[in-house]
């Protein structure tokens, strides 16, 4: 090459660098006009995309809240937002399940793709791979182990895991298995309030909840303090009527054992005075004179008439007695069917014409411990009364069952039942709603008297013109 | 795509196959532009695929290999116009302001410039996942890139795609491992 051709490729070489820096001067320029440009625009349109991927948040966190605010069900709900995170995944199936008190007891799998969710079954070892979240409500990301990965409902590489704590020992956990977790940090920061969002609504729907049945147990224990606060007062009403009775019936008593001796006496006499008058020598004196004639004529009446009311004023006491007596003599362990039996043998005369008996007995032989013949009595005055509720007949039912340690015996009729304040007085001595000479008032008291004695409880429901349930419970031997 | 990374891609060929080679891929292309590329300008994707496709024609190699080394050769001059990063800054921490710093400086300089959005997981503490989304499909330029960081941080990486748009995959996964010495 000459010395003129290689001093021209040099001036050439020096021209090219020249124009190649005068290039770069100027692309510098205009790059920094560009920077200038873009400064002067920067803070709109960072405020645009600020505002453009929070328009998207914004519309699916509304979304997502807007139906797990409806009425459904934790499992729906938790179902829903599974399924919805589910959909921002490519690719992504999802596993949910509750853990109580440590131990994994229902597992619901959703494939890709597809609506509904299946229940699965996985063995010990498989339940021991499974993804657990360290820290509650908080989205975590895991690789899976290489056991789990044998799991034959899993694809994918990387899971997310959340746990939310429904309430203590009781845990809801949703595992995302997804493709890869390369998304961009609003996107991971839209599942984590999404995830926050779920939880204060769980939170909500488990408040809601509690609060529901706390309120339903306070309604609940209101109702049986009244129901003690009225069995109380009803107890220290019958015990006070007890007292009384018995200090009545033994102040008749007295009196009435003179009386009954008296007139048995007098009985005497006047057989005397009809013998003394039958005499031949005075026959003929009582003949003439009318009125004494007609006094012995009527005196044996009169005397049979007051003995009998004797009789009846001793039954009376006697009931009172039954019903103020408060020892449980006598008490053994017995079938409760036998004084049932036994009282509707002896009012069989009486009820089977208009009246069918049912006996349910389910009982199976449970023993109470009681008195035969006071419970035959009792069983007999319910009969009796439900026969008297039905003039027109129907059915007694009397059914057995056991309940927590207690017998429940019902005595159900279908007859003309009681208003609530005959009701509240059933029980009471001498109140009756019969015919002032059909019934002395005294055997539901006595009923509920030789029940006290036996430790049972007796509860009545009664519905007018539909039938009264009588409802026993007696503690088993 | 930007006549930045032309110029770029003429001083890689330049340098490592002369100037001759560059006017060869010149001459093949046939392009109006006829390799006058200003920095601050755009230009045809398809002609930066030609001139690499032809350059592989003519040295009898891979396109993949060709992006990568361009990539790795280019991240150097790409560097250079950057702020300065700090000096605790890690080639994680580099990669992950890829996308909030260095294509921010792009859009600085141009504001209707394309950029490849990337989006980040960190499985463990020596893993980084890079899913890349661009339209240009620049996978194994962007893996030459990564590589050519991992030189300037001098921090020895394994990078390899784990799903590849190239490979009928719905998306380009880039796994970059820190080498087992670190």
């Amino acid at each position: 090459m000459s010395a003129e051709l290689e001093q021209q490729i040099a001036l050439l070489s020096k021209a090219l660098e020249r124009e190649k820096k005068a290039r770069q001067q100027l692309e510098h320029k205009i790059e920094a006009f560009n920077a200038e440009q873009f400064e002067i625009n920067k803070d709109l349109l960072s405020s645009y995309e600020h505002a453009r991927v929070r328009e998207v948040q914004l519309q699916f966190l509304t979304f997502l809240s807007k139906n797990n605010i409806d009425d459904k069900s934790l499992n729906e709900i938790t179902h829903y937002f599974a399924s919805n995170i589910k959909e921002l995944f490519s690719q992504a199936s999802c596993l949910i399940y509750k853990r109580i008190n440590g131990q994994i007891q229902e597992l619901k799998y959703q494939a890709h793709g597809m609506p509904d969710w299946q229940a699965i079954q996985l063995s010990d070892d498989e339940l021991q791979e499974l993804p657990r979240a360290k820290e509650l409500n908080k989205w975590q990301r895991q690789e899976f182990t290489a056991s789990a990965k044998q799991l034959a409902h899993y694809r994918g590489e990387p899971t997310l895991v959340i746990n939310f704590s429904i309430k203590e020992r009781y845990q809801v956990g949703i595992v995302l298995v997804i493709e890869h977790y390369c998304y961009s940090d609003d996107f991971k920061d839209t599942l984590q309030i999404a995830a926050n969002q779920f939880a204060t609504i769980i939170s909500k729907r488990l408040t809601d909840a509690e609060l529901s049945l706390n309120y339903q147990k306070l309604k609940s224990t209101v109702k049986t303090l009244r129901s003690t606060q009225k069995q109380l007062v009803h107890a220290e009403k019958m015990a006070s009527l007890g007292t009384l009775s018995a200090g009545v019936a033994h102040e008749i008593n007295n009196p009435l054992s003179y009386l009954a001796s008296n007139l048995e006496t007098l009985n005497t006499y006047v057989d005397e005075i009809e013998t003394f008058a039958t005499h031949q020598g005075v026959a003929p004196f009582v003949q003439q004179n009318s009125k004494i004639s007609y006094v012995l004529d009527d005196l044996p009446d009169l005397l049979f008439a007051c003995v009998d009311a004797t009789k009846r004023i001793s039954n009376i006491v006697s009931g009172l007695n039954s019903f103020s007596r408060k020892n449980d003599e006598n008490l053994s362990p017995l079938d409760i069917s036998y004084p049932i039996e036994a009282a509707v043998a002896i009012t069989h005369n009486e009820l089977k014409y208009k009246h069918q008996v049912q006996l349910d007995f389910n009982h199976q032989g449970a023993l109470v411990s009681g008195n035969k013949g006071q419970l035959q009595q009792v069983f007999t005055n319910f009969l009796i009364n439900a026969a008297h509720a039905m003039p027109e007949g129907g059915n007694v039912s009397i059914s057995t069952l056991v309940i927590e340690g207690n017998l429940q015996i019902k005595i159900s009729d279908q007859g003309i039942g009681m208003e609530e304040k005959v009701l509240a007085r059933i029980f009471e001595p001498f109140f009756t709603t019969k015919a002032e000479n059909e019934g002395t008032g005294l055997g539901l008291s006595i009923t509920y008297a030789i029940l006290t004695a036996h430790n049972a409880v007796v509860e009545v429901v009664s519905t007018k013109n539909k039938g009264t349930t009588f409802s026993i419970m007696m503690p088993l031997t | 795509m930007k006549g930045a990374v032309f110029n770029g891609f003429e001083q890689f060929v330049t340098e490592r196959f002369g100037l001759s080679q560059w006017q060869q891929l010149l001459d093949k292309s046939n392009f109006t532009t006829a390799g006058i590329y200003l920095a601050s300008d755009f230009y045809d994707d398809n002609e930066l695929v030609t001139l690499i496709t032809l350059l592989c024609q003519a040295q009898h190699i891979e396109l993949p290999e060709a992006l990568r080394d361009f990539g790795y050769y280019f991240f150097d001059i790409l560097y250079r116009k950057i702020p300065p990063a700090p000096a605790d800054q890690t080639l994680f921490d580099f990669l992950r302001s890829v996308d909030k710093v260095i294509h921010v400086q792009v859009k600085k300089t141009d504001p209707q410039a394309y950029t490849p959005a990337l989006f980040y997981d960190s499985p463990d503490d020596k893993t980084i996942l890079l899913r890349y989304v661009s339209q240009r499909k620049l996978c194994f330029f962007a893996e030459g890139l990564i590589l050519g960081a991992a030189q300037t941080f001098n921090t020895p990486v394994d990078v390899t795609q784990t799903s590849c748009q190239h490979q009928g995959d719905k998306d380009c996964i880039i796994k970059v491992e820190l080498c087992q010495q670190n």
